[in-house]
């Protein structure tokens, strides 16, 4: 899905760390409903300035990492968001990652918007293939 | 041209190996075209690898093993008209079996590619979930490379690493496997030097 994530006010001094905690809490969330496995939370994220960057979580273990430029002080962030989790459906997927916007907007993280809402393709569960939702 | 194959679990570490790849085939003076296949509709690592200023195809909304392999070989013909590399370089979804994508281009080898080498990564932090959750995948991948990567060494336990040498073992063990870390880019050089001498081999 893609997102506009805008500050409560002002700028997001730091991205990485708003993206960061979104992937972390999106995790966390996507185990309480019951995945068996994050298969690759991940996004592109893109700033007004045109600097640009990608976070990614794979596990809470290994906690949520961003790489790229920092783009400090952006006045809002572009995101396009996939969470490929086993065990949830694609409904439920979306639910979970729904929820976590909304909490992270009543945090006082940012305000969310939705741009665009993508949906699964299926995909055969024949020999050697797994089955895996995406929001 | 040579095809150069990156398999592996989502999250394994491809993009992160073939950006460091890259940049090894840069310094070598090879030349190359980077397929990346994601079952998402969004794509991300093609914009991650276009980052790095590399030549990036995207093939997206669908695995390239199965649903979508006709347009691999479209792909896979627009880069031999176009550029002619040295090195095609595939990273499969996550969720792909080598098998599958190596299938769907079978027909042509000879014609649009010559040798061909698939390296299949290993998340050892994860393994055994995956082991559980998806075994015919896991067992394709692994079964399926000509040289085996674990990665993310700097977070596995010793345990896990134990057990992630065992599972390949058991499961490809005439199969060579690297082990590597994107905190210890030096971990790294064995292996591309062998998969850029595999580039140069065309
Ligand atoms: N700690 C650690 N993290 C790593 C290592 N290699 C990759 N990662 C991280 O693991 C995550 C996934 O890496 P990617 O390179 O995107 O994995 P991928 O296999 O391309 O993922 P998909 O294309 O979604 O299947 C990223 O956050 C990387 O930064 C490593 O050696 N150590
Ligand atoms: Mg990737």
């Amino acid at each position: 899905m893609r997102l506009r994530l805008a500050p409560p006010q002002g700028a997001f001094a730091e991205p990485h760390e708003v993206i960061c905690a979104l992937l972390e809490e999106l995790g966390r969330r996507t185990e309480s409903a019951g995945a068996s496995l994050i298969g690759h939370l991940k996004c592109y994220v893109d700033a007004p300035s045109g600097e640009s960057f990608h976070g990614s979580l794979t596990s809470l273990r290994s906690g949520p990492r961003c790489r790229g430029e920092r783009a400090q002080g952006a006045t809002s962030l572009t995101v396009d968001l996939t969470a490929l989790v086993y065990g949830l459906s694609a409904d439920q997927v979306e639910a979970v990652t729904l929820a976590t916007l909304r909490h992270m907007q009543e945090q006082g993280r940012f305000e969310w918007e939705l741009r665009e809402l993508n949906h699964e393709h299926g995909h055969d569960q024949g020999d050697g293939h797994a089955h895996h939702h995406e929001a | 041209m040579n095809l150069l194959l990156f398999s592996g679990f989502l999250g394994s570490g491809k993009t992160t190996l073939i950006r460091a790849f890259a940049q090894r085939l840069t310094d070598e003076g090879l030349t190359a075209c980077f397929i990346v296949n994601e079952v998402g509709e969004v794509g991300i690592d093609g914009r991650v690898l276009g980052d790095g200023g590399l030549d990036v195809y995207e093939i997206t909304a669908g695995c390239i093993c199965c649903e979508i392999a006709s347009s691999l070989v479209t792909t896979a013909e627009q880069i031999v008209e176009r550029y002619h590399p040295d090195l095609m370089i595939i990273e499969a979804s996550g969720i792909a079996a080598p098998e599958g994508v190596l299938k769907a281009l079978a027909h042509r080898r000879g014609e649009l590619f010559q040798d061909q080498l698939v390296v299949s990564l290993v998340d050892p932090t994860r393994l055994e979930m995956l082991l559980a959750v998806a075994l015919p995948l896991t067992e394709a991948q692994i079964g399926g490379a000509d040289e085996l990567v674990i990665t993310k060494l700097d977070e596995a336990t010793p345990d896990e690493l134990a057990a992630a040498r065992k599972t390949l073992r058991d499961l490809a063990p005439q199969t060579r496997v690297s082990e590597i870390t994107s905190e210890n880019p030096d971990s790294f050089l064995p292996l591309l030097g062998r998969l850029a001498t595999f580039g140069a081999s065309n």
